[in-house]
């Protein structure tokens, strides 16, 4: 519960950081729907995505844009007070652009070992790099 | 000796011959035969006594013959002859009293010898016999001692037998309330490989789809593992059930599809018990409890391999390995551990911590060539190595939390 009010505390932060500020980072949650984020070109951003890795889901970039590259792909450490498998973690994505410009980067959640994975959830974030 | 018989009974048949000629001429002549007729004729005979058995007896037909012929009657009557003594007639001298005395003497004594050596001899077959009867009484005395003997030696060892089986029985009924593996089975860790993982000695890899229910998975197969281990019967439990119901000692739920951890399952396995996934199907979500009732598939005892349930070493791994059977365990899943195909998997991803793992997993087996455990996962057998992966020792936090258990016989 405490880790679910840390995301949506994360999520309201990053939300207004990113009307106010234009932010490098957004976090996503299962259902949020179609996001928009600023990003200045040469800034990484990062984008944060909810996710079950112990059931073999995970979030993979269904298409990287040419002039956007992937500085780093990570799995949020986090310090646990209590044992617990198979809860929610966080996947990071750095991202830095190199143009300006309108892009959309598309996450599909799915089991992406098998040989047609089908997307479980699918979230597509709108990047408009100034 | 068998001539002498021959010459005495042709002696004898002679002297009857001649009786009898005497009576035939006897009683044919007996008016007009005198005492000097009969010594004449007693002579003419005596001559004859060398006849053969045939020429006796033809003489005899002889005799018959001419009595016939002659219409003669054979009878007996007082004569001139009985006048005489046979050893006058024959010539013969008949023994004096004093000889007759010492000949009785003799043949007494010989009889008296004979009798005693009869006597003797007779007791001697009677004390052989004796002995005899004796001996094979002891024979069977003996044999018969020594089957009595056997049988008590025999029953003797059978109740031994018994007691210590019965011993042994309790023994290994308190020592499989310790263990899910016999001693006598328990395979050995300086073994460079092994793995409970055979047609035998596993159940197959389940499919825990989107749920957060790894630990629910990992209880199950832990406790169907050795199960099977334990009583050789293969059992499919309800992850559904353990998802609904488990709550721990505290009375907390043991997890949801949103995580949770094997060690409350487990202590809800020790009072209640699992139900088979026939009565209560998986649907992948977490649902309302169908059924607290009582099972008779309970966890007699369960522990963390090290007290503060960190990650044990490989010996203290595989000692509990080689014990309990499989184990439950966790370790780190990343993207790159998903993406598992075969090989060992040896990312060693950062952690910030022996406790930073993620997933609930089973732990089966190990190889020191590979420096890796096997372990079984809930991902479905089309995943990583029919559902497998060997992870290196120490990677990924692999075996915190590593937790062992008794299942009920």
């Amino acid at each position: 519960m405490t880790f679910k009010k840390y995301i949506f505390s994360l999520t309201i932060f990053a939300f207004l950081l990113s009307g106010c500020v234009n932010t490098p980072e957004i976090i996503v949650k299962t259902g949020s729907g179609e996001q928009i984020i600023t990003a200045k070109t040469g800034k990484p951003f990062t984008i944060s995505l909810e996710a079950q890795l112990s059931t073999g889901y995970s979030w993979k970039l269904q298409e990287l844009p040419a002039s956007i590259k992937i500085v780093k792909e990570s799995v949020l450490d986090e310090k646990k007070n209590v044992n617990i498998t198979g809860g929610y973690e966080i996947q990071e994505f750095v991202f830095k652009p190199a143009e300006k410009g309108d892009f959309t980067l598309t996450f599909n959640y799915a089991q992406h070992w098998k040989k047609k994975p089908e997307f479980e959830k699918t979230n597509a974030i709108k990047v408009k790099v100034e | 000796m068998k001539k002498t018989v021959t010459t005495k009974f042709k002696a004898f048949t002679g002297l009857i011959l001649i009786l009898v000629l005497t009576l035939t001429s006897s009683t044919v002549n007996a008016q007009k035969t005198t005492r000097e007729d009969i010594l004449k004729k007693f002579k003419q005979d005596k001559q004859r006594i060398g006849r053969t058995d045939d020429e006796i007896k033809q003489t005899m037909n002889d005799v018959v013959a001419d009595l016939k012929k002659k219409n003669k009657k054979f009878t007996v009557e007082l004569n001139e002859m009985m006048k005489y003594k046979i050893s006058e007639i024959t010539g013969t001298k008949p023994p004096s009293p004093d000889e007759l005395r010492r000949l009785e003497d003799e043949k007494r004594k010989k009889e008296e010898i004979a009798r005693k050596k009869a006597e003797r001899q007779r007791q001697e077959e009677l004390k052989r016999l004796e002995e005899e009867r004796k001996r094979r009484e002891a024979e069977i005395n003996q044999e018969s001692d020594r089957k009595k003997q056997e049988e008590l030696r025999r029953q003797e060892e059978e109740r031994r037998k018994q007691e210590e089986r019965k011993r042994n029985d309790d023994l290994n009924r308190a020592d499989m309330n310790d263990r899910n593996i016999p001693t006598d089975l328990m395979p050995s860790i300086t073994l460079p490989f092994f793995a409970w993982n055979g047609a035998k000695t596993s159940t197959i890899v389940q499919h825990q789809g989107v749920c957060g229910s790894c630990w629910a998975f990992t209880s199950a197969a832990v406790y169907e593992t050795n199960y099977l281990l334990k009583n050789g019967e293969t059992l499919d439990l309800s992850e559904q059930a353990i998802l609904d119901c488990a709550v721990d000692k505290n009375g907390k739920d043991a997890g949801s599809c949103e995580g949770g951890w094997y060690g409350g399952v487990f202590d809800y396995m020790t009072v209640k018990g699992a139900r088979t996934e026939k009565e209560d199907p998986y649907k992948g979500k977490t649902g309302f409890c169908s059924s607290s009732a009582k099972t008779k598939y309970s966890v007699v005892k369960w522990g963390y391999i090290r007290r503060d349930a960190g990650i044990p070493s490989v010996k203290e791994m595989k000692e509990a390995i080689a014990k309990y059977g499989a184990i439950a365990a966790t370790v780190k899943v990343t993207p790159a551990f998903q993406a598992y195909k075969s090989g060992v998997f040896d990312e060693f991803a950062s952690v910030s911590g022996a406790n930073d793992v993620n997933h609930a997993i089973t732990i089966v087996g190990w190889d020191d060539n590979k420096k890796a455990y096997l372990v079984k996962n809930s991902w479905g057998p089309n995943w990583g190595d029919k559902g497998y992966i060997w992870v290196e020792y120490g990677s990924n936090n692999i075996g915190y939390g590593a937790a062992w258990i008794i299942v009920s016989q």
